[in-house]
């Protein structure tokens, strides 16, 4: 027979784990960018399984770290070197952000995760 | 003979009661899907006519709730880190470049990545204050003095152990035996 105190254990284990509650206060506010980032990276993985490398870049530097918006914004920016990857197939080149602003109908709209050419990003 | 000491009301009291008091974000999250109900599909029959179709929100049922209190609970506890620990294995099969320099930019890139790179870890990091903001969210409450947080590379033994410790905590509330 399951006791009460069975499973208040096994919600304090839960809880008290390292990737339980103390984890989720500090990456809380990083979810739904850590979420963006994993979209991110199936893109990256899909342009692998075309047998292409992408090829990771910022728009001021090289990419070390790697750094995700935190919130929608410009493209280029001179503010803080934020990543975007590259890659070419069939002899066009393409850009996937993560996080950015366009102009559509007349508003900005974020896209969260996009891939485009790389002349429209460079426009 | 019940097979539990305790009854489904009771067990998800206590779950909530227990993530409310080491964090009210996170029951509230709780509560909030647990209070959503579920969409069912009513059939109103009317004699001879066609029969009124229509869905509306019912409760869930104490065993749904806490079905549902346990999904968000290993959407934060296993899912999330696996999403982490994916991006990171994506960003590894990457090749680093160079930066997009200002004149580069607006030009085609020149950079081309070889295929026989090595696998390699990338430090990836998530704006916390973004660069345009002057007065950070937290604002005159708490002020947020990072700016980026790195998000680390999460042991897969932990994430397994989480799973494990929710089936534990699965079996605790399954009351179908």
């Amino acid at each position: 027979m399951a006791t009460l105190g069975d499973l208040e254990n096994a919600i304090d284990v839960l809880l008290n784990h390292p990737l339980g509650i103390g984890r989720y206060q500090l990456v809380q506010r990083l979810e739904p960018e850590a979420y963006e980032a994993y979209i991110f990276g199936l893109c990256l993985r899909s342009v692998r399984e075309l047998n292409v490398v992408p090829v990771l870049r910022g728009i001021s530097g090289p990419p070390n770290p790697f750094i995700f918006r935190g919130a929608p914004g410009q493209i280029h920016s001179s503010l803080r070197n934020y990543g975007f990857a590259e890659f070419s197939i069939n002899g066009r080149s393409f850009e996937i952000h993560a996080g950015v602003e366009f102009q559509g109908a007349g508003m900005t709209h974020e896209l969260d995760v996009c891939i485009m050419r790389a002349e429209d990003a460079n426009q | 003979m019940p097979s539990h000491e305790y009854i489904p009301q009771d067990a998800l009291r206590l779950l909530i009661a227990k993530i409310a008091a080491r964090d009210a974000g996170l029951a509230s999250q709780v509560l909030a899907a647990v209070n959503a109900g579920r969409d069912v599909q009513e059939v109103e029959p009317r004699g001879k006519r066609k029969a009124r179709f229509y869905r509306r929100t019912v409760p869930y049922d104490p065993e749904e709730a806490l079905e549902i209190a346990l999904e968000v609970l290993q959407a934060h506890f296993v899912e999330q880190p696996r999403f982490v620990n994916s991006c990171h294995d994506d960003m590894s099969f990457a090749v680093l470049g160079p930066g997009a320099s200002p004149s580069s930019m607006f030009e085609p890139m020149k950079f081309k990545a070889t295929r026989d790179f090595v696998r390699a870890e990338k430090m990836i990091e998530i704006e916390l204050q973004t660069a345009t903001e002057i007065i950070p969210t937290e604002t005159a409450l708490q002020q947020q003095s990072q700016e980026v947080a790195v998000l680390p590379r999460l042991p897969v033994e932990q994430i397994h152990e989480q799973e494990e410790n929710l089936n534990r905590l699965r079996r605790a509330l399954d009351f179908t035996k």
